[in-house]
């Protein structure tokens, strides 16, 4: 049987990976380097028992966006975000090019909380890490920085709002823009 | 209150509220949990007989009321209160209103708490008790001058403090002369505006400080004991997060001395039940009165094992009028057992609190190893309250054993779909210093940076393939389904047909 090619991108690098079935295993290849790998399902999509080398892994599949191909994966007590796209997509992908973002900075609420306070308003210019907005959760006040220097745009969220994470605050364009 | 003890309301969430309903359990005292609107599904809720729930989420509407807690008393029919540790435990208001409605409070007297809650007035009654304090000011400061004068006494550096401050908060170290008096006038600014008392002491600077702290008991009786220390000076932000109990600094001589100190300070205020002291350690040994917590402590299991001893147990049986089973010579530590808090927190962004799902939990077990902990799989992390989650409580023969068993407990233990400071945990029982036990305060602001955490080098490879097995299994199974979903598609003939069918029915 033929193989199966996939772009997978983990701590920022892009990996080429190949997957085969090889009898009751799998033959996996990333940039070219070949290993055996036994996969025993204890639930599907969510728990795997993987040998690999004779090394044996318990892995949790914590979080999962099968359109997206985005993974966070948990082993060895600590886990980490993975994304997999098939090669034809990931080629797709790159030529028509992610959107482009740049003269734009977009603060997300990093967790749950609710807005203490906005510390500037719409017109204000502020610097690469200047605070923008006050969160608290968990009795913690935590200011979320500006990660470029540019116009404060919008304010999306009012004093005293809760929010959930990913939720927009506030946007920053460039002086220019 | 008087006589035996018959269903217990606990007054707070939590880790420690599951952990004062395990104790009721055994002792099969029927539990009533208290709760607010964030907190139906939280775990105390869930373990407890009875629930109450006392209002809003944020806790000044709930868990800090004390007229919704007696109101859920006299509900409920509870004959008494277990306040577990911070919230109302050390409210001498609230003790004295379940006294007065003739409630047993598992805890000390309103008089202790209000001669301990005070840092002035706690500090003028252990000296006149004959106990050894820092070196300071014996009330508060008036102008800088006086400040200065005082200062100059003791010997820089000095510390300044707000009388009504803790947790860190209303601190200020002033190095020399020149820093007094702009030193001075922040404190106070900052003391009147965080505890609404402007009143600022000073006192010695310890240099290289540790914070060991003595367990009490006492009853009704008459009779204190100590059992032993809990060094607690793995802290970040004046919060602890990892306690362990013996000190690798304290030997049998300086137990005793510090543990009788203990007691005389217990004594001095009439104490009852579980107490904690705490001391300031400085580099030559020398043991300071620092304050007394009138509360069970959050690291109290590590006395428990390392005393064989059920703190909870006792302060219930002491606050249903029993003496201590135990004389002093009758308690001997063995082995050592260590603490460590998990928090919500993501020690590899400055400890940012993470609140979410816990989409996995798989706790460790195995020899020595004791989990009190306050979620399950599938619960939803709330926002509004303390971010401690559980605390993993190891036990050894050997302080190097304890170590080992934490080492290989953290290998095991999987808390996903929110961040913790385990990986934290796993970075700190790696530090030559913190194995040799040659360590202060200051150790986490010193020595931890975020980019020192690592992650094992094989999760990469093990990721990338459980990963792309998943995707690929998935897509699979999608395009088969797909398929079958297209054969079984009707005709177009036979959809128009049942349209048909359907529109002459209505008309």
């Amino acid at each position: 049987m033929s193989a199966h090619r996939y772009v997978v991108t983990l701590n920022g690098e892009k990996k080429e990976v190949s997957l085969s079935p090889d009898g009751e295993r799998w033959a996996i290849s990333v940039d070219g380097v070949t290993h055996t790998l036994e996969q025993t399902v204890i639930e599907r999509d969510e728990i795997y028992s993987l040998i690999i080398g004779g090394q044996s892994y318990m892995v949790d599949l914590v979080e999962k966006n099968w359109d997206s191909g985005h993974f966070t994966v948990s082993a060895l007590a600590s886990s980490v975000d993975v994304t997999v796209r098939d090669e034809l997509e990931a080629i797709a992908e790159e030529l028509t090019g992610g959107s482009n973002k740049e003269g734009l900075f977009e603060l997300k609420a990093p967790m749950p909380g609710i807005v203490v306070k906005s510390l500037v308003k719409a017109g204000d210019l502020v610097t690469q890490g200047q605070g923008l907005v006050i969160l608290e959760a968990m009795k913690m006040q935590n200011e979320l920085a500006s990660e470029m220097e540019g116009i404060v745009q919008e304010i999306f969220v009012s004093d005293g709002q809760m929010v959930e994470t990913g939720a927009p605050l506030a946007r920053i364009i460039m002086e220019d823009a | 209150m008087a006589g035996k003890i018959t269903k217990v309301l606990v007054a707070n969430r939590g880790e420690i509220a599951l952990r004062v309903m395990r104790a009721l359990r055994e002792l099969e005292i029927p539990s009533v949990a208290v709760y607010s609107e964030a907190d139906r599904e939280a775990a105390h809720v869930l373990f407890a007989n009875e629930a109450v729930c006392i209002g809003p989420a944020p806790s000044t509407e709930s868990y800090l009321r004390i007229d919704k807690i007696l109101d859920a008393v006299r509900k409920t029919g509870a004959d008494a209160v277990h306040p577990g540790y911070g919230f109302l435990s050390e409210n001498s208001a609230f003790a004295r209103a379940l006294r007065d409605a003739g409630i047993g409070f598992i805890g000390p007297g309103p008089e202790a708490m209000e001669m301990m809650g005070n840092k002035l007035t706690a500090r003028a009654a252990m000296i006149a008790a004959g106990v050894r304090v820092i070196p300071g000011s014996d009330g508060a400061l008036g102008d800088p001058q006086e400040a200065l004068r005082l200062s100059r006494e003791i010997g820089f550096p000095v510390m300044l403090k707000a009388a009504a401050g803790g947790g860190g908060k209303g601190m200020r170290v002033v190095r020399d002369e020149s820093e007094m008096a702009s030193a001075l006038e922040a404190t106070q600014a900052e003391a009147a505006k965080a505890f609404a008392d402007s009143a600022v002491f000073v006192e010695k600077y310890i240099e290289k400080p540790r914070h060991i702290e003595i367990q009490v008991l006492a009853d009704r009786q008459g009779n204190a004991v100590y059992l032993g220390e809990r060094e607690c000076s793995i802290q970040r932000r004046h919060q602890k997060v990892v306690e362990e109990s013996p000190s690798p600094i304290v030997d049998e001589a300086m137990r005793r001395e510090m543990g009788e100190m203990a007691v005389m300070v217990a004594k001095a205020c009439d104490y009852e039940s579980a107490g904690t002291v705490e001391f300031m350690v400085d580099a030559h040994r020398d043991f300071y009165f620092l304050e007394m917590n009138t509360r069970l402590q959050v690291e109290h299991p590590v006395t428990e094992l390392t005393y064989n001893v059920d703190l909870v147990k006792l302060q219930i049986a002491v606050a249903g009028g029993e003496a201590l089973p135990f004389r002093q010579d009758e308690l001997v530590p063995h082995g050592w057992a260590m603490e460590f808090r998990i928090y919500a927190e993501d020690p590899a962004t400055d400890f940012l609190p993470s609140t979410g799902k816990i989409l996995r939990l798989r706790e460790p077990g195995g020899p020595g190893i004791r989990h009190d902990s306050g979620i399950y799989e599938k619960y939803d992390v709330p926002i509004f309250y303390d971010p401690l989650l559980s605390k993993l409580v190891v036990y050894g023969q050997t302080r190097v054993e304890v170590i080992q068993r934490a080492r290989r407990a953290f290998t095991e233990f999987v808390i996903a779909g929110i961040r913790t400071n385990i990986p934290f945990h796993q970075w700190l029982l790696r530090q030559p210093a913190f194995e040799k036990g040659d360590f202060d305060t200051h150790f986490i602001d010193t020595h931890f940076r975020p980019e020192y955490l690592k992650q094992d080098e094989a999760l990469p490879f093990v990721a990338l393939a459980a990963a792309t097995l998943a995707y690929h299994q998935h897509g699979r199974r999608m395009n088969f389904a797909g398929l079958q979903a297209f054969s079984r598609r009707p005709s177009k003939w036979k959809l128009a047909a049942r349209k048909e069918a359907v529109t002459r029915r209505q008309s």
